[in-house]
């Protein structure tokens, strides 16, 4: 297990580079110029900022500079290499004099908190919502639970973020229409509050709740009719001890193997529930990044949403391996 | 084909959604499209007789600009499949029949390609490339079509050692005949169903793109560019919203319901 973890650990810097690459390659034979909009720069002006960036430099240099970036190696004015043991992604260009690492650091954990409430959010209405669809099979609550999962599916999250924010917002006012307020801050780690968190979480986790909500659904409906549960049927447990301790366990498996597609759903969806709620984390600087041809910020992004992907789904195989006793990674 | 053929005609939900696609697909043609005809005075009107679901805020007709988005994007959704399911099936029978080391780089790199995070790739192409329709198109499809790929392959795998397959080698056929005319043909069951899986997913894709701004451009609409527009007048109007969301959750509902439907005919394994 140990081995397989670090493996996959170890691939993950050789995934990283092809997509910076990729990336790189797409961006730099876009037509255009991150100068050549809005305001006409005189052309000495224009040729000093190409030339602070690189961009006067034949691709094959800037793709040796930017990677020797990345592998921790930078110089500076005076043409002093030195090494540090981080990637250095560069200056941004749309905010001048910043560097992408800090935006990066200020804006992830940021996205990675979102996301995480979304999958537990996911995961703990998903899963009670199931199994209490199960359990009253067949019943109005199990017919309104799985019409409201057939909603939540259909519906993408920018238009049920809109919706939230009609309803819970601009008519009850129970939570603000966007923006975050921090409840904890230590440098770069900032925790929103749960106030402002809860409907950008919402609105990202729905349409997981209502999937995981069916699986969980139709796992227990179907382990309900093994042989185990009428053995604890026979000892006389209770119908939640039944559902809760023995048909729930068994019907995991699928939620556990769903997340693996879901969470590269919550990388993409942060994009859009950010813009939506205003959340400062890295899918709303990307989409800004991406129009405002911010190059190293759109290539720092991509890397970090690439990461995270990885790292996600290796998570979800070991949580796998760890839940099924069957299944071994050498 | 015939057995195929008698599960999915029984199949309730399967035969409905079709109905549906087939009565939107006529209406997306048919339908009234004069989406850009603006009457500034006449904006954000309720439904009447004129305007069957009212008007947006530039006094738009919604009915004609929902009738058009979904032509748009209908069209989106089957063009990117059909172009993944071209790429999809090619690679997949050509991994599959080439077999031992050809076929493990090819679905080891298939295997990579899962990994890195497609739409973002998408996202910086659309940004930073002129928009078109035709990049779109080509952008969605070639982002779609690595689970095509695998499925044919699986089934490739187990066709290629049928009798009917022997037969045509023992005739002297070449590979390339082989493989088009008698093994790809047969293949075709597995890959409608999973191409009627794909173009929800396509759909999906496109409205996200056009709903950041990066998809479908305005005034076209599309269902991405019609719930964005929506988005901002909802506490006003939320009919905007509402109608081209409705038209929308009814086809991915039915592609997927169609999907499974063709997928329980064929028996296909999805992994």
């Amino acid at each position: 297990m140990k081995r397989f973890i670090l493996r996959r650990l170890a691939v993950m810097i050789p995934m990283i580079l092809l997509v910076l690459t990729i990336a790189f390659f797409m961006v730099n034979l876009a037509p255009g110029s991150p100068f050549s909009r809005g305001r006409a720069l005189p052309p000495e002006v224009e040729a000093a900022l190409k030339a602070k960036y690189g961009f006067d430099q034949p691709r094959w240099k800037q793709y040796v500079r930017f990677m020797s970036r990345i592998a921790g190696f930078s110089v500076d004015q005076s043409g002093v290499t030195t090494w540090h043991p981080y990637p250095d992604f560069g200056e941004s260009i749309k905010y001048r004099d910043r560097r992408v690492n800090d935006i990066i650091k200020e804006s992830l954990p940021v996205s990675v908190v979102l996301g995480i409430a979304a999958y537990l959010l996911a995961l703990v209405a998903g899963i009670g919502a199931g199994s209490l669809s199960a359990s009253r099979r067949d019943t109005w609550l199990d017919r309104l639970l799985m019409l409201g999962s057939m909603l939540g599916i259909a519906l993408p999250s920018f238009v049920l973020g809109p919706l939230l924010i009609t309803l819970f917002s601009l008519t009850f006012y129970f939570f603000p229409p966007g923006g975050v307020e921090w409840s904890m801050e230590w440098g770069y780690l900032r925790i929103p509050t749960l106030r402002t968190l809860a409907l950008p979480a919402l609105t990202l986790s729905m349409a997981f709740i209502a999937y995981i909500a069916r699986l969980t659904r139709n796992g227990v409906v179907e382990s309900l009719r093994q042989d185990y549960i009428r053995t604890a049927r026979a000892k006389g447990l209770s119908e939640r001890r039944i559902v809760l301790d023995h048909a729930l366990r068994a019907s995991l498996l699928p939620v556990v193997s769903f997340s693996g597609p879901a969470i590269a759903f919550l990388v993409t969806g942060t994009v859009v529930v950010e813009s939506v709620f205003s959340v400062p984390g890295l899918g709303r600087y990307f989409i800004d990044a991406a129009n405002n041809r911010d190059y190293f910020l759109i290539l720092g992004i991509t890397a970090f949403g690439a990461l995270s992907l990885m790292i996600a789904n290796l998570a979800v195989d070991v949580l796998y391996a760890i839940l099924d006793p069957r299944i071994r990674h050498e | 084909m015939s057995k195929a053929r008698t599960t999915l005609l029984h199949n309730m939900p399967a035969m409905l959604s079709a109905s549906f696609l087939v009565l939107l697909a006529a209406f997306a043609i048919l339908g009234p499209s004069a989406y850009d005809v603006q009457s500034l005075g006449n904006g954000l009107q309720n439904p009447s007789r004129n305007h069957l679901l009212g008007t947006d805020t530039l006094g738009r007709d919604l009915l004609a600009r929902v009738t058009y988005g979904s032509r748009i994007s209908l069209t989106v959704g089957v063009v990117s499949t059909l172009i993944s399911v071209v790429i999809g099936v090619l690679y997949g029978a050509i991994a599959g029949y080439a077999g031992k080391n050809i076929d493990d780089v090819m679905m080891r790199a298939v295997d990579v390609l899962y990994s890195l995070p497609d739409i973002i790739l998408v996202v910086i192409l659309m940004a930073l490339f002129d928009r078109s329709l035709l990049l779109l198109f080509v952008a969605l499809g070639a982002v779609s079509w690595l689970t095509m790929a695998r499925i044919v392959r699986g089934q490739v795998l187990s066709l290629k050692h049928e009798p009917f397959v022997e037969a045509a080698r023992a005739l002297g056929a070449s590979h390339s005949a082989i493989l088009f005319r008698h093994i790809i043909p047969n293949t075709m069951g597995p890959v409608l169903a999973y191409a009627t899986l794909t173009v929800p997913t396509v759909i999906l894709d496109e409205a996200f793109l056009s709903f950041i701004g990066l998809g479908v451009q305005p005034p076209t609409p599309s269902w991405g560019v019609l719930a964005a527009e929506g988005a901002q007048a909802i506490a006003v109007h939320p009919i905007l919203l509402i109608a081209p969301t409705a038209v929308m959750a009814l086809t991915l509902f039915s592609l997927s319901f169609l999907g499974e439907g063709l997928r329980e005919a064929f028996d296909v394994d999805a992994r």
